[in-house]
């Protein structure tokens, strides 16, 4: 069986910058896989490593029980699809489709079956004598990805394959992504810095910030339960509502508001009091009415839903998302509250000695 | 009944719709090579009787045949059976050439050129001859060569594509079928072990 298992691994580069810091994961059979998190957090990095493209400066790499940290790519049964499609702009698609096999020097019968078969998965077959200037980009991406199907390798790679394309296509290819993976039940490792790829093609996420793995787990849990505030502004959209300030008595206390706790909250709550804390709510748990005053800056009906925007207290953005068509205006005031199910409190962000700040981590 | 072999030839039949001819195209390039070097030899020749207005039909001659032959080759590559008879009139005309200005040469002893350092005397005429006429027939195989593969191969392909455009095959179903038996295959091999070891124990 194809697993993964990827056992503390670092990237450090020649001049002493370290990319990667101690990524553990195990991924099983048939899984698919998303690493998410902003530019430079070390996701594509990881993804090199495994492909072979990065030398590993720490761990173990083991692909389907085969330890690969050293093997050369080549030898490690996997096939990568990048961003840029990296096609062969002189070669037929067809060509395109059947060049890893043809350098395997396998025969002209084998390599025509493994082609028409991938072509009919990604419905390719009427494109295949053309070059890749006259597709699309989404054509092009599916070409790629027709070149890792036919090499049937253990473990598909994907780096950012959606980001060229526009968010049309790219919901439509998101969604082939995902039959795709269902019809070839392949191991898939997918890097994306688009949580909503993230959120809809995952099994299972991975989340990073600065090289550091930040959670770990199903795209609803990564939603529901954050394990600490970067994952909880970076997962969501808009991004949660997060509200610096302390516990006192019983109650939520910032510069710009008090906000009570129920018993629920409290007990949770119970070790925290006089500590500074980070109160954290979506847009869509806000509720009317409430304790905290609203001046409206700005209203954008999407149709199912608005977006209001706003400042409490005269500074603090805040994001509210109503599921209805609300004609709010500039310097209107609403009073709003925090569905106390769906509050998160969170440790407040400290500082390393580098100057780093470390996420505050969820309180539960 | 339909065997495995039947869904082979269906497979390297439909491989055709996807590879360009490119034996037959390299075959005419070929020829078209060997017809440069024959004309590289014949208009270094500084005689009198080559140096009149007929060098210049010569000159359009071979533009014509480097030009059509360039378009033949492409035609076969594509499976073109025209292109296919046009490779055999050059190739003939190739063929007709040696009659012309070579055999000339050698019965007035003018073909003296220098050539890679060896400087014929007029009784070795003989010698400049032989290289024209093998580079002429030497172009004019080639060319036959790639005309009779390309006409084959256009013969195949043509078949092959009526019969999947009516229907009669179906290529997929054909792909499908091998991927069963050759799965079929592997469980069975990977069966064999498990029953040998059934008999020794």
């Amino acid at each position: 069986m194809p697993e993964v298992n990827i056992q503390h691994l670092d990237k450090i580069y020649d001049g002493g910058v370290q990319a990667v810091y101690d990524f553990n994961l195990d991924i099983k059979d048939g899984e698919f896989i998303v690493l998410v998190g902003p530019s430079g957090c070390g996701k594509s990095t990881t993804l090199r490593m495994v492909a072979g493209l990065e030398d590993i400066s720490a761990g173990k790499l083991i692909i389907d029980g085969k330890d690969c940290t050293k093997e050369p790519p080549k030898n490690r049964d996997i096939a990568m699809v990048f961003q840029n499609y990296a096609l062969y702009g002189h070669m037929t698609i067809y060509e395109n489709m059947a060049f890893s096999l043809t350098l395997r020097k396998e025969n002209k019968e084998l390599i025509h079956r493994k082609v028409m078969a991938a072509a009919e998965i990604l419905d390719l077959k009427s494109q295949l004598n053309k070059k890749p200037k006259q597709l699309s980009g989404g054509q092009r991406q599916r070409v790629a990805m027709g070149r890792a199907i036919v090499r049937n390798p253990k473990v598909f790679l994907f780096d950012e394959p959606l980001s060229n394309l526009d968010a049309k296509l790219r919901g439509s290819m998101r969604r082939e992504l995902i039959l795709l993976h269902k019809k070839l039940n392949a191991t898939i490792m997918y890097v994306t810095h688009d949580q909503t790829e993230a959120l809809t093609l995952a099994d299972r996420i991975v989340c990073m910030s600065m090289g550091h793995v930040q959670q770990i787990g199903l795209p609803i849990e990564l939603y529901e339960k954050p394990a600490n505030t970067f994952v909880a502004t970076f997962i969501g959209l808009p991004p949660m509502n997060m509200f610096d300030g302390s516990i006192q008595n019983g109650k939520f206390k910032c510069e710009l508001f008090e906000y009570p706790l129920n018993e629920t909250q409290k007990k949770v709550l119970k070790d925290y009091e006089g500590k500074n804390v980070v109160l954290g709510v979506r847009p869509e748990n806000i509720t009317r009415p409430g304790p905290v005053k609203l001046h409206i800056t700005n209203n954008e009906n999407l149709g199912m839903n608005t977006l209001v925007h706003g400042k409490v207290g005269g500074v603090k953005h805040v994001v509210c998302k109503f599921a209805e068509w609300c004609n709010y205006v500039a310097g209107d005031q609403i009073e709003i509250g925090f569905d106390p199910e769906m509050t998160h409190f969170f440790e407040a962000p400290v500082k390393d000695e580098q100057g780093k700040e470390i996420p505050g981590k969820a309180i539960r | 009944m339909k065997d495995v072999s039947f869904e082979n030839q269906v497979i390297k039949h439909d491989i055709l719709r996807y590879k360009k001819n490119k034996l037959a195209q390299s075959l005419a390039i070929l020829g078209l090579v060997f017809n440069c070097l024959y004309f590289m030899l014949l208009y270094a020749y500084t005689d009198k009787y080559f140096q009149t207005i007929t060098i210049g039909f010569s000159v359009i001659i071979t533009l014509v045949i480097l030009l059509t032959t360039f378009l033949s080759s492409e035609g076969v590559k594509n499976y073109n059976k025209v292109y296919t008879y046009v490779l055999l009139v050059i190739a003939a005309f190739q063929i007709f050439r040696i009659f012309g200005y070579p055999l000339y040469g050698l019965r007035n002893k003018l073909l003296t050129v220098g050539y890679f350092g060896f400087y014929p005397t007029p009784e070795q005429s003989w010698v400049e001859f032989v290289i024209l006429t093998v580079y002429l027939c030497a172009s004019a195989g080639c060319l036959i060569a790639a005309a009779v593969i390309g006409w084959i191969q256009a013969q195949r392909f043509e078949k092959f594509s009526k019969k999947a455009e009516s229907g009669e095959i179906d290529v997929m179903a054909a792909i499908k079928k091998l991927d069963a038996d050759e799965q079929a295959e592997k469980q069975e091999a990977a069966a064999q072990p498990a029953e040998n070891n059934g008999e020794v124990l």
